[in-house]
């Protein structure tokens, strides 16, 4: 369609490209990266001046040209789920938007077009589940035995896990319910006795729920100058790991 | 012996969060093996600078210029590599760590965990950042220079 002219243009491309910008900072995106496609977007189509400010939790984009006026929209980011697939695809397209100006039609097609692509299902959830474990109790010194038993715990982690997001429960009381599967179980496992050490499989497990790739990377938000994405990233991953470790604490109280 | 055990199992552990976070295709190989180098580089780090801040800040360089570099060759954002690579050196057991030894009060392992989360943290990121930081620097310089 080329250049924006019209307000309503402007509207409409403006509303693509923070969902673009959306999508993209749930996938697991930085926020220098969401702030980078929204303002190439948006010179692309012709915007003059463009303010972009983003957060872990909204979008706020400000556009103006003198052949549209001054446009303002925000929105609002609910949750965050890794989905590098996702990610790659949107990059792709938000590089495909600025480079060739499709119409707004064509770029709802596509975005809807990726929203679809496949995902894996649960029951390959669960062997993937296994595999992390038991590959990080292996990393951590354990046994080919625990190993084993790290697996068939990730598994029942998944299956624990798989109702309760159903269910839409609060994520910190999910990871806290899953952590006290794995914890009962692993225990129950070195009780019988057949020579397994119960921290090897728990740190195995652990590995699945706990949050060290949110630490990191809410540690390199900050240095890269988006304090206030890092501090709310922080205070997450701290919470998320205190309701592990509540998990883990109530068994050995039990 | 356990140095092999521990890269194998850096690789199917990175593995492993390939598939979790939704890859498909051949960049699951790259990323995990991304992890996989990531944890050779920090062995061998281990040589000449016995620190864990150290090792793990030259991993994260390694593993920022891995990324870099294969994000350019194979134009997907380096975001796929470092998530993926970075699985092997987070400081999961130390947060880990931390966490049960507040609930068990003990205040002195609590604090040495949490220092080596946080260094551990801040190493990565650091290495990463800096990577990042050389890469435009060398890409600017490069295209400049064309």
């Amino acid at each position: 369609m080329g250049k924006a002219v019209t307000r309503k243009e402007a509207e409409q491309m403006l509303e693509n490209a923070l969902e673009i910008g959306a999508r993209m900072l749930i996938s697991g995106a930085e926020i220098s990266r969401v702030e980078d496609s929204i303002l190439r977007i948006c010179t692309a189509y012709g915007s003059e001046r463009t303010e972009v400010f983003s957060i872990t939790y909204t979008i706020v984009a400000t556009i103006s040209s003198k052949n549209f006026g001054i446009i303002t929209q925000s929105r609002r980011i609910h949750g965050s789920a890794f989905n590098l697939q996702e990610l790659k695809y949107l990059n792709n397209l938000s590089r495909n938007v600025c480079e060739n100006l499709p119409d707004m039609d064509e770029v709802r097609r596509d975005l809807k077009q990726i929203h679809e692509l496949p995902r894996y299902t649960n029951r390959q959830g669960m062997l993937i589940y296994a595999l992390i474990s038991s590959a990080f109790t292996l990393f951590f010194g354990g046994t080919l035995l625990d190993a084993v038993i790290s697996a068939a715990i990730g598994v029942m982690i998944k299956a624990v896990e798989i109702p309760l997001k159903n269910m839409k429960m609060n994520r910190f009381l999910v990871s806290c319910l899953c952590s006290l599967a794995a914890a009962a179980l692993a225990v129950m496992a070195a009780r019988t006795g057949i020579g397994c050490s119960s921290d090897k499989i728990s740190i195995g497990n652990v590995m699945i729920l706990i949050p060290g790739l949110m630490f990191t990377n809410c540690i390199r938000e900050m240095i890269s100058d988006n304090f206030l994405s890092g501090l709310t990233r922080f205070g997450e991953a701290v919470l998320l790991s205190l309701s592990i470790a509540l998990g883990f604490a109530a068994v050995s109280w039990l | 012996m356990s140095e092999l055990n521990q890269i194998a199992a850096a690789f199917f552990g990175a593995l492993g969060f390939a598939f979790l976070f939704n890859l498909h295709g051949k960049e699951i190989f790259y990323t995990s093996l991304g992890g996989c180098l990531a944890w050779c580089v920090y062995l061998a780090a281990g040589f000449i600078v016995p620190q864990y801040g150290k090792q793990y800040f030259a991993a994260a360089l390694f593993l920022g210029i891995y990324a870099e570099l294969l994000a350019v060759r194979t134009k997907v954002p380096a975001t796929l590599y470092l998530a993926v690579g970075m699985i092997p050196l987070i400081p999961g057991a130390a947060l880990f760590m931390m966490m049960q030894n507040a609930f068990k009060a003990d205040w002195e392992q609590f604090a040495q965990y949490r220092l080596e989360a946080f260094i551990t943290g801040a190493s990565i990121a650091f290495g990463t950042i800096v990577a990042a930081v050389c890469w435009n620097i060398f890409k600017n310089y490069w295209f400049n220079k064309k």
